[in-house]
């Protein structure tokens, strides 16, 4: 499973590319299983059947968000990251950058590696399970424990870190 | 400030939706085959036509076979060399007790069974077919902690991992997680079987996920009420059907 997820990411990611991903796969494989055993298996262990994800969800999506930190040369210790800093928490006041943005779906495919490689595991999960799954946010709230105001919260900081990357992807021109 | 619509932010739900096309557009048929459960050519046929044709080729080409032994073996060995170069940095190599050392080998031997069950995980299971369980110890096994336990009489090398040490208070938490996520209710046993053969069958306290994960949490007197002290090799039924790895425990008195 791990296998096929990092081969998709690489592959997609190295095709309009002309590159052979073939070689970098169990690499990132790997580097991924090691990643989720580290530290007494303290990530795996965070893994909470309660919450509805079954174990291969949960590895599925970690093994994504690896494979983004890797690509985007992610610095630092991923876990211990929120969208908290006062530059994400500032709203952006220009949103010309995001009508650029969303005019690609390219585009947007990028900005979710983009985010998926500043998020934390609870992020994750959130994101996943409001936006890709669309549950009531208070259902959600009360499966990762937390108030329905702090889900607002993390969704008012995820939603200014994604403009924020937006913004910046932008600034650069198309690569 | 907050967001207080339950449709969320457009820029979030516009992600949402790409994260939804990536999933609907998984090639999971593929994961079958690098587990050996079908062949190649089956998975290839059922993704002519859905891939891209170039993604298709990239990925008859690199998922064509099956995830073999000696790639397993050698993932070992570099699971191995990666877990006790972490916990056993140089520095420190020489001064970590005994008793130190015993639960880091034990959390190392643990986390390399853990990688074999990671490494074979598979996404879904067939159709129709009984469900396989995956067996992970999520708590730290204890040790007994009379001094007389840290000296020559335990047994050494990573066989010893094999069997964790518990009591009646210690905390366990211990999951069977389903192959693929299952709705149906399902009995859970567990048939406890002694060094001389003698057999208890043991009905747990758990509690079951909505994806169908079996959890056993809590004290372990509590959870498995009714096993004795000793020596036990644990396997666990789910509906008349052995699951999951066998656990070997010992149970202080």
């Amino acid at each position: 499973m791990i296998k096929v997820e990092v081969g998709v990411a690489l592959v997609r990611r190295a095709l309009p590319q002309r590159r052979d991903a073939r070689q970098e796969v169990d690499d990132f494989s790997h580097d991924i299983l090691l990643h989720l055993l580290s530290a007494r298996g303290k990530l795996l262990r965070m893994w909470d059947p309660d919450r509805g994800r079954s174990l291969a969800s949960f590895v599925r999506l970690i093994t994504r968000q690896r494979v983004a930190r890797i690509l985007h040369g992610h610095r630092g210790n991923p876990w211990s990251e929120d969208p908290t800093d006062d530059e994400v928490l500032a709203p952006l006041t220009s949103v010309a950058h995001d009508d650029r943005a969303l005019e690609s779906r390219e585009e947007l495919r990028a900005l979710l590696e983009r985010l998926r490689a500043h998020l934390n595991e609870r992020g994750l999960a959130l994101f996943h399970s409001i936006y890709v799954e669309q549950r009531p946010i208070a259902e959600v709230a009360a499966e990762h424990g937390m108030t329905r105001e702090a889900v607002d919260a993390w969704n008012t900081r995820t939603r200014n870190l994604a403009r924020r990357l937006s913004a910046d992807r932008a600034d650069q021109g198309p690569r | 400030m907050s967001e207080p619509s339950e449709r969320g932010d457009p820029l979030l739900r516009a992600l949402g939706e790409v994260e939804r096309d990536h999933e609907q557009r998984h090639p999971g048929e593929w994961e079958d085959v690098l587990a050996g459960r079908v062949p190649a050519a089956t998975a290839a046929a059922a993704r002519a036509g859905v891939d891209p044709p170039d993604e298709h080729a990239a990925f008859s080409a690199m998922f064509g076979a099956p995830i073999g032994d000696a790639e397993v073996e050698q993932l070992v060995a570099r699971a191995s060399r990666a877990l006790a170069d972490e916990a056993n940095p140089p520095a420190t190599r020489d001064v970590v007790p005994l008793r130190r050392r015993w639960p880091i080998a034990a959390a190392a031997v643990l986390a390399i069974a853990a990688a074999l069950v990671l490494w074979r995980l598979p996404g879904e299971a067939p159709r129709g077919a009984p469900i396989a369980y995956a067996l992970t110890v999520r708590n730290q096994a204890t040790l007994p902690v009379r001094s007389s336990d840290a000296t020559t009489s335990r047994p050494s090398g990573p066989d010893v991992a094999a069997v964790a040490h518990y009591r009646g208070d210690s905390e366990i938490d211990w999951v069977l997680s389903p192959e693929a996520a299952t709705a149906d209710a399902v009995t859970l046993q567990v048939v406890a079987r002694a060094d001389d053969g003698r057999e208890v069958t043991l009905t747990p306290v758990f509690t079951r996920s909505s994806a169908g994960a079996l959890r056993l949490r809590g004290r372990l007197a509590e959870v498995l009420p009714g096993l004795p002290p000793g020596r036990w090799q644990l396997r666990f039924v789910v509906d008349a059907r052995e699951v999951g790895a066998r656990l070997a425990v010992a149970l202080a008195e």
